[in-house]
């Protein structure tokens, strides 16, 4: 590593300048964006660049995976069209399940921003668009031609002039194009804003070049995260877990080697891909690991290209983690998630004090339907199972992890689709028991008053292996689907008349150590709030009348 | 700091009887400023009370009208910042508050609407909720997304949790309903069910407080408002007996966080509305001081002891916004970071805070980065150099190495204080760690501060499409004048201006408020001049509504100005810019500028614009009545001794790496209306004001100093 030329004051007010103009592009693409998915349901994410497209900084509200699979995307995207030939004005965008997110509904927009006809770094943005056709997210696909349309790493804008060829053919793909194109141009500007702003402190600070600012960067995170990784005992530690498959269930392994100030991730052992939406591009799985030993290692530093140089990633070839084209991607985060419940698990014993027990993991359905206006909408809805527990922490009810978006208000979801939501209430008893509680999950309750038939699909996790407790901690209560009170399948297409009902039970989160540790006063307050029953306090936590 | 430059000696010459008086509660001190009829001011700054919090306001008002000869029963007004509404959130001394909404929605407050704030750190916890789980009950009730009944109220269900409250000990309720802003029937007969039959029950209902749309949004406003309204109610009629028992008979005026005064009767019934009542203040009257010294387009900036706040002022008025966050910690300038507190959507000047002020720890962390606040020591133990058991360094000891302040004492010679204390403390907890010398390491602190600072500047300018170098800088508040210069040149602004007082201008500042109502109808049409009709019926509406606040308040129709604003988007979107309409007239002509004031703002805003059809989403309308004696600031004049200070010289250090400076210090009566170039300290009773190399300085007739940066 280079010697640092910025002294740390001076490299803690440009790093900081960074990371504020990264909030700014967020805030631009939440505003003038269309759809609920990303105004109301934040599922997005925003990163600078420098000028080599190594990650500089991104939004302090970002999306895990999405912060991962950018610094990748980046690189297909210069290695097909070369910053020599690049122009003011370009804008590359893909949405290749293997080149962006791991699933064709998020797009990344890139933009190079030029100095002196220079490129001195790159703004980029993501974004779930509202749809892409075919079959909508869901996991019923069997091939990834039939989740939608696939654009290439290609030119959006070139030189400053719109492809309007692909705006059109886009258009021609989609259920709802207005909102879809209207998306599309929220990125264009937030694009635009993070390059300007990034001009600006550029002329402010006097910073002609941005790469020695990112080395140093890069450097201070690096170097962080290798102390940090340096002080887990050398060793390989494993961990392998069962999870809800399409038809059967699917065993994902992990064998993490620590040596030095370096860690392999290795997926070995990890079962095949299925033919069902929910297999997992190398990039997202190289994203939920770099996100994982971050959480582990050094959470409270903003995250650049640095954190993850000490961290390799590998999956064989042909295994879920690594699934290849055709196989369908859509709900690729059904699976992908599990890698942080998977790693965390392999140190839960090495590192008691800083692992999470397991997630009851964030849940999205996708309708499309008419409301009663006769408008067609199709949108995604975020549930949230119970946050894990950890020592000394109990798990917060219903957080969307690890993921980051934002619950949708029923008052925008009604007036939008006429699809009433009749209860959203935390669930007794869901969160796994413990010293410290696993997170309780909710109950969530809709009835399609659109006049329309509906079409909704499902994907959902934990239905079959609850969320596991750590260091003697209970695990919660599974996740499960309802439709008109009937069981109905968690990772199925479903098509709902005027006047039925689905109902989701949300996971809850997984308990960290024994309960009968628990506090008396904290088991008290659960039977209280309503969250631990009066039995369950007595035959788990073993309170007896005072 | 008990004595104060009241200027007793002439205070008694002939005077009109008429006194206003402001006051300001802070974290550490409780500012009076007492405003004559002929504008003359007088200031007094005594020991803030955390636990009776208006015992100080009421012994220094008694005892400022002592000294001053004064007959309590002059005082016509009594304008109050109070900081109870914030204290209770804060230090979660509020009452005990129910919630009762529709059947199904009991945990919407808890479920909120956000992952974390923090995407790494896997022990975020949320707010916790004000109204404890097991006071939130439900009711059979359900009005649809078209305002609809759906399933009438069921008011034997209403009537079982009424008795369920009372039997609790629950004070006050939130009464919140999903949908009720579409139609708020069901909310008001439950409120009418709960406030007759089951006293002494005290109720909110969200139709009432904030009748927009998003369930969580509006739920947590109510519910903050249920929260602090029995101790606001308290207070402030034990502020008012307590005056009456000294004298002072005269209407008590609370600040609203939009800047207007509230009277006593709305500031109990909608205390979330002044959540943000001191700070506003200081805005206010920056508004107000900047029509005086020609600065109309102004960014303030107010630095306290804990935190420094920044706001913006066009054309002469504060900036507003509709929505923010009150949190445990201190409010980040990215508006963005969202999750950390309880939403307010309340019309609120927009202030952006950052923890950082005289008191502002700073600490060197694992990874060797420098860090300062958002920690803060406050007053007591304060910084290291009171000498009060603090060791670890502060912003003020930072100021202290490097010669900006009086190395003997400070507050006009009261507060006595240690130089090597601040040296020891800088050289062992910065300067060490970091391998930086005693100067490095106090520049480092300062200019550390200096940026959270501009980016709380940065947040309300450059992030809002407004240029800061266009700007001049309004700074106060007890450390503001000794960073203005520093913070402009970060931002490129080459105008600052220090008002006089500037130690106690927020108090100042409440005595040149207007009274102001905010009132919101939502209307969610689209905008095409077919609405023009509707529109108008529904601002007349909005329009009588307020004639009739105001004249409850004593203000007739002719002391009473409105403006009106529309919330707009693009049909599909769900963000909302606010634009202000033209004319009260809303026929088609008005209806056609407000769409292309829209078009202009969204650009501004977002960088394009499109023909695309727009919503109105909801009408605003700010009624505010006009105080015909309020404080005008090119007619004040401040006694001798609030201006007197010490003269002489001191070595200071200014920049990184230069050589120390012999720096002549004045006091700030001596600044004569001429420039003076800097370098140049200039010290008053109440502020410090840094006048750098390259800088100049002078007053103006009122006694604001007015700093030009080459």
């Amino acid at each position: 590593m280079k010697p640092n030329r910025f002294d740390p004051i001076t490299l803690k007010i440009l790093w900081d300048r960074l990371v504020s103009i990264a909030d700014e592009m967020t805030l631009s693409l939440v505003r003038s964006s269309f759809s609920i998915t990303v105004r109301e349901g934040y599922d997005l994410s925003c990163v600078l660049f420098d000028g080599n497209g190594s990650s500089l900084a991104q939004g302090t509200f970002s999306v895990p995976a999405f912060t991962g699979t950018a610094p990748q995307t980046i690189r297909h995207m210069l290695a097909k069209f070369p910053p020599a030939t690049l122009v003011p004005g370009d804008v590359i965008i893909t949405n290749d399940s293997w080149l962006g997110t791991g699933h064709l509904f998020d797009v990344s927009l890139l933009r190079p921003v030029f100095r002196d006809r220079r490129i001195i770094g790159y703004a980029l943005s993501i974004t779930h668009l509202p749809d892409i056709g075919g079959l909508g997210m869901s996991a019923v696909a069997t091939e990834v031609y039939e989740e939608g349309l696939t654009i290439p790493i290609m030119k959006l804008i070139e030189g400053g002039v719109l492809n309007d060829g692909l705006i059109e053919l886009i258009r021609a793909n989609v259920r709802v194009p207005d909102m879809v194109i209207g998306d599309l141009m929220a990125n264009v500007t937030c694009t635009e804003v993070g390059g300007r702003e990034l001009l600006e402190f550029m002329d402010e600070y006097e910073v002609p070049d941005l790469t020695e600012l990112s080395a140093a960067i890069c450097n201070q995170s690096e170097q962080a995260i290798r102390d940090a990784i340096s002080r887990i005992p050398d060793g390989v530690y494993r961990n392998a877990i069962d999870i809800e498959g399409i038809d059967v269930p699917i065993r994902l392994e992990a064998a993490v080697t620590v040596r030095g100030d370096q860690i392999a991730v290795d997926f070995s052992g990890t079962g095949a891909p299925v033919r069902g939406g929910i297999n997992v591009p190398l990039c997202y799985t190289r994203a939920m690991s770099w996100y994982v030993v971050k959480c582990l290692t050094i959470p409270h530093l903003p995250n650049n290209e640095g954190a993850t140089r000490p961290i390799s990633v590998a999956a064989p070839a042909g295994c879920i983690l690594n699934a290849e084209r055709p196989f369908p991607t859509g709900g690729r985060h059904a699976v992908g998630h599990f890698i942080l419940p998977l790693l965390m698990g392999a140190f839960a014993d090495a590192l008691p004090e800083r692992v999470i027990a397991d997630l009851g993991m964030m849940n999205i359905f996708n309708v499309h339907g008419t409301n009663r206006a006769g408008a067609h909408f199709t949108s995604l809805f975020f549930l949230a199972g119970g946050w894990g527990a950890m020592q000394g922490n109990d798990g917060a009810p219903t957080l969307p992890g690890p993921s980051n978006m934002m619950v949708v208000p029923a008052e925008i979801w009604e007036n939008l689709t006429n699809i009433t939501v009749e209860k959203r209430a935390l669930l007794t008893d869901s969160g796994g028991a413990g010293e410290a509680r696993g997170g309780v999950g909710q109950e969530v309750r809709f009835r399609n008053d659109s006049g329309h038939p509906l079409t909704l699909a499902f994907l959902g996790l934990r239905t079959e292996f609850a969320a596991k407790g750590f260091h003697g901690g209970k695990p919660g209560r599974r996740r499960e689907y309802f439709i008109n009170d009937l069981p109905a399948a968690p990772k199925g297409r479903h098509l709902l008349q005027p006047g039925d009902t689905f109902t989701t039970f949300e996971a809850g989160g997984g308990g960290f150590g024994d309960p009968l540790m628990r506090e008396r006063r904290l088991v008290e307050a659960d039977v209280a709030a309503g969250l631990v029953s009066a039995e369950a306090a007595r035959d788990i936590y073993g309170l007896r009348p005072a | 700091m008990s004595t104060p430059p009241t200027g007793a000696a002439d205070a008694a010459a002939d005077r009109d009887t008429a006194v206003r008086i402001g006051c300001d509660i802070g974290g550490t001190f409780t500012d009076i400023v007492l405003q004559e009829a002929d504008g003359r001011l007088h200031i007094r700054k005594a020991s803030t009370d955390p636990h009776e919090p208006g015992r100080a306001v009421v012994e220094a008002i008694r005892q400022l009208l002592g000294e001053l000869s004064i007959d309590p029963a002059a005082v016509i007004e009594v304008v109050h910042g109070t900081t109870t509404a914030s204290n209770a959130i804060l230090q979660k001394t509020g009452a005990r508050t129910g919630v009762l909404t529709t059947r199904g929605f009991r945990d919407v407050l808890e479920i909120g609407r956000i992952r974390t704030p923090t995407m790494f750190d896997l022990t975020w916890q949320k707010p916790e909720p004000l109204a404890a789980r097991r006071y939130r009950l439900e009711v059979g009730e359900r009005i649809g997304a078209d305002g609809a009944i759906v399933r009438a109220l069921d008011p034997a269900e209403v009537r079982a949790a009424g008795e369920f409250f009372l039997r609790e000990g629950v004070e006050t309720v939130a009464i919140c309903f999903i949908n009720s802003h579409a139609n708020p029937v069901h909310e008001l007969a439950a409120r009418r069910i709960l406030e007759a039959e089951y006293r002494p029950l005290v109720v909110s209902a969200s139709c009432e407080v904030l009748p927009e749309m998003r369930e969580y949004e509006r739920c947590s406003t109510t519910v903050v408002n249920a929260y602090i309204l029995p101790a606001m109610r308290g207070y402030l009629s034990r502020l008012r007996r307590e005056l009456l028992a000294i004298g002072v008979d005269a209407p008590i005026q609370v600040m609203a966080s939009n800047g207007g005064m509230m009277g006593v009767t709305l500031a109990s019934e909608r205390p979330v509305f002044a959540v943000a009542s001191g700070p506003a203040g200081g805005v206010t009257g920056a508004a107000r001081l900047g029509e005086v010294t020609g600065d109309r387009d102004a960014i303030v900036f107010d630095m306290g002891g804990t935190t420094a706040k920044a706001a913006i002022i066009s054309a002469g008025l504060p900036a507003i916004t509709n929505e923010y966050e009150f949190r445990d910690g201190i409010s980040a300038p990215s508006r963005f970071i969202k999750g950390g507190g309880y939403v307010l959507k309340v019309p609120a000047i927009d202030i952006a805070e950052v923890g950082a002020g005289g008191g502002s720890i700073a600490r060197v962390d694992a990874g060797g980065l420098l860090h300062v606040g958002p920690e803060s020591m406050g007053a007591n133990p304060g910084p290291a150099c009171y000498g009060l058991g603090n060791q670890r360094p502060t912003v003020t000891d930072a100021n202290m190495v490097l010669g900006y302040l009086n190395p003997v004492a400070l507050a006009g010679g009261s507060l006595a204080v240690d130089t090597a204390l601040a040296r020891q403390a800088i050289a062992s907890h910065v300067g060490t760690p970091l391998g930086l010398d005693l100067y490095a390491a106090a520049h480092g602190v300062r200019q550390i501060a200096n940026i959270n600072m501009a980016r709380a500047i940065r947040a309300v300018t450059v992030e809002r499409g407004r240029d800061p170098r266009e700007l001049t800088l309004l700074a106060f508040g007890g450390g503001g004048p000794m960073h203005a210069v520093d913070v402009a040149r970060i931002l490129g602004i080459r105008r600052v201006v220090a008002p006089v007082m500037a130690g106690v201008f927020c108090a100042a500042g409440m005595l040149s408020a207007d009274v102001e109502h905010d009132l919101v109808r939502a209307v969610l049409r689209r905008l095409d001049p077919a609405a023009a009709g509707d529109l108008q019926a529904r601002f007349d509406e909005l329009r009588a509504q307020g004639l009739v606040t105001l004249a409850a308040e004593g203000y007739p129709e002719q002391a009473v100005r409105f403006q009106l604003k529309a919330d707009l988007r693009y049909v599909g979107q769900s963000s909302e810019l606010s634009v202000r309409l033209r004319s009260e007239r809303l026929d088609a002509a008005t209806l056609e500028a407000l769409r292309q004031d829209f078009q202009q703002a969204y650009l501004d805003t977002f960088g394009y614009a499109s023909d695309e059809p727009l919503e109105l989403v909801n009408l605003r309308l700010a009624a505010r009545g006009a105080r015909l004696n309020r404080l005008d600031f090119a007619a004040v004049s401040v006694e001798q001794a609030a201006v007197a200070g010490s003269e002489g010289r001191r070595q200071v250090s200014f920049a990184r790496g230069a050589a120390l400076v012999d720096t002549p210090v004045i006091a700030r009566g001596a600044l004569g209306r001429e420039f003076r170039a800097g370098p140049l300290i200039v010290e008053s009773y109440d502020t410090t004001v840094v006048v750098p190399p390259g800088t100049r300085a002078r007053a103006d007739a009122t006694g604001n100093l007015i700093l030009e940066i080459d």
